[in-house]
């Protein structure tokens, strides 16, 4: 897992075996960005709905401030922190369409499941299981839009999908409450979740896998697949500009979760 | 924001989640569109545009979401933030863009788990805390400073305010010293924005060197 199997690929590449998608021109792969934005979007309104309905959910349900807090934030973080990683290197070597397709389905399934929820525990667990799913979402997403987007574009791209954060926080903050207030915090998660799972049966329908058969990344033993991604971290972390601009990023977020 | 809002500005939750959700929400979706898009536009002739254009985005964010902070109308605030927001989120495109340039096909989905991993856990954990805990730090200190002895914030204003039964001069207070530590806490949180701005500028240093070494490996 060194550079054996990018010179393989490579000359594949040369040997014009592209997939058939890959940087295809022309408005199919536009759509597919604003589809994966409509899934990025609903990742973001599951993720921020709980902060949206906490004060309903903490009267009805005797939540303390620390118990809600775990619910907006710990719960949600340290399955997302922990599982993002592995889902991404499955999306290195299996079918991307599929990944989204089954994390989508549980992350939307189980934001909906929320509301049948009737305790701290409960809620706690299925909000952890949003996060494991939430995770996966945008890892897959990338490498896939890179697939369709040569590398001048691929800014505009990934611009494009992650306006799905905004798009989420908007319809949470304003589908999620409008229906929490005239309906009740169980019928805002069954709101926002459910349609997750529409949208994930159109992803799977509509979003081809650009990758050709044969060429997705090798198995790779554990400690293959720690060494592959030392390798990456040191790419993007220990080389001069790209740690900058990731050390930015961070700051810059840091701050905005702040305020 | 929403809670800086309410203490400041006395509007009420509802009234606060819209304004929140359309200024904030809207603008950063357009600077994020923006950002991604002017960045390839001017990158495709010199690669450390990647960079520069959040460098800029950030240095102008950062005086207008001071300026957000401290105006005394609320429209004018939600309007000054809906900018801000607008200039910080055109780093965010470029940023992810580079990111997927300099590593090669089977470790494109490794690469954006791990800055985002790194993003959750530095940025969502750490931000919130960071800032709650200046502002308490900031409420001690001025509390302190009025002149007022005795118990400190946390006791004086259990939750940010008064007991019920305190005096209307304890409440008073409480109000004041909170509206006040919440400013100072988001402004210096804010500075960040602005040291951020100077990472990207000393990114864009080599960068155009960085991704053409990956462009050539992959070819």
């Amino acid at each position: 897992m060194t550079s054996a199997p990018e010179v393989s690929r490579a000359s594949s590449d040369i040997d014009g075996q592209r997939g058939p998608y890959r940087y295809a021109p022309g408005s199919y792969r536009y759509g597919v960005a604003l589809l994966l934005m409509l899934a990025y979007t609903l990742n973001s309104a599951d993720r921020t709905l709980i902060a949206i309905i906490g004060q309903p959910l903490k009267m009805d349900l005797e939540l303390s401030d620390t118990q809600l807090g775990a619910l907006v934030g710990a719960a949600f973080a340290a399955l997302y922190a922990i599982s993002g990683i592995p889902i991404a290197r499955l999306a290195e070597r299996f079918n991307r369409v599929n990944i989204l397709f089954s994390v989508m389905t549980v992350w939307s399934g189980l934001t909906a499941l929320c509301g049948a929820a009737t305790g701290f525990t409960q809620l706690l667990l299925l909000r952890m299981g949003v996060g494991l799913g939430e995770a996966g979402c945008s890892p897959a997403a990338h490498s896939l839009l890179c697939d369709y987007f040569e590398p001048r574009r691929r800014a505009t791209a990934l611009s494009i999908y992650s306006c799905g954060i905004s798009l989420g926080y908007i319809l949470s903050a304003i589908a999620g409450s409008y229906v929490a207030m005239h309906f009740g915090w169980r019928a805002a998660c069954v709101a926002i979740g459910a349609p997750g799972v529409g949208i994930a049966l159109l992803v799977k329908w509509f979003v081809k896998e650009p990758r050709p058969a044969g060429s997705a990344a090798p198995g790779a033993s554990l400690a293959q697949e720690l060494a592959e991604l030392a390798s990456v971290a040191r790419t993007i972390l220990l080389r001069w500009p790209t740690g900058n601009l990731v050390l930015g990023l961070t700051l810059s977020s840091f701050a905005s979760q702040g305020v | 924001v929403p809670a800086f809002f309410s203490r400041v500005f006395d509007l009420n939750y509802a009234a606060i989640g819209l304004v929140a959700a359309l200024t904030g929400g809207a603008a950063v979706g357009v600077g994020l569109v923006a950002g991604g898009f002017i960045a390839d536009f001017l990158g495709a002739r010199r690669a450390s545009w990647y960079a520069l254009v959040p460098a800029a985005g950030l240095a102008i964010a950062t005086p207008v979401y001071i300026a957000a902070f401290l105006q005394g109308d609320w429209l004018m605030t939600a309007v000054l933030l809906g900018l801000a927001g607008f200039f910080q989120y055109l780093s965010f495109g470029p940023t992810l863009g580079v990111i997927q340039n300099v590593v090669t096909d089977h470790r494109r989905a490794t690469a954006t788990a791990l800055v985002y991993v790194a993003l959750n856990v530095v940025a969502l954990g750490g931000g919130a805390l960071f800032t709650g805990w200046l502002i308490d730090r900031f409420a001690d200190l001025n509390l302190a400073h009025s002149g007022h002895e005795g118990p400190s914030f946390r006791l004086l204003c259990p939750g940010g305010q008064a007991l019920a039964s305190a005096a209307e001069a304890t409440r008073a207070l409480c109000r004041s010293t909170l509206a006040q530590s919440s400013r100072q806490g988001i402004l210096v949180t804010l500075l960040f924005y602005a040291w951020a701005a100077v990472h990207y500028v000393l990114g864009s240093m080599g960068l155009e060197r960085q991704m053409r070494g990956t462009a050539r490996s992959e070819v």
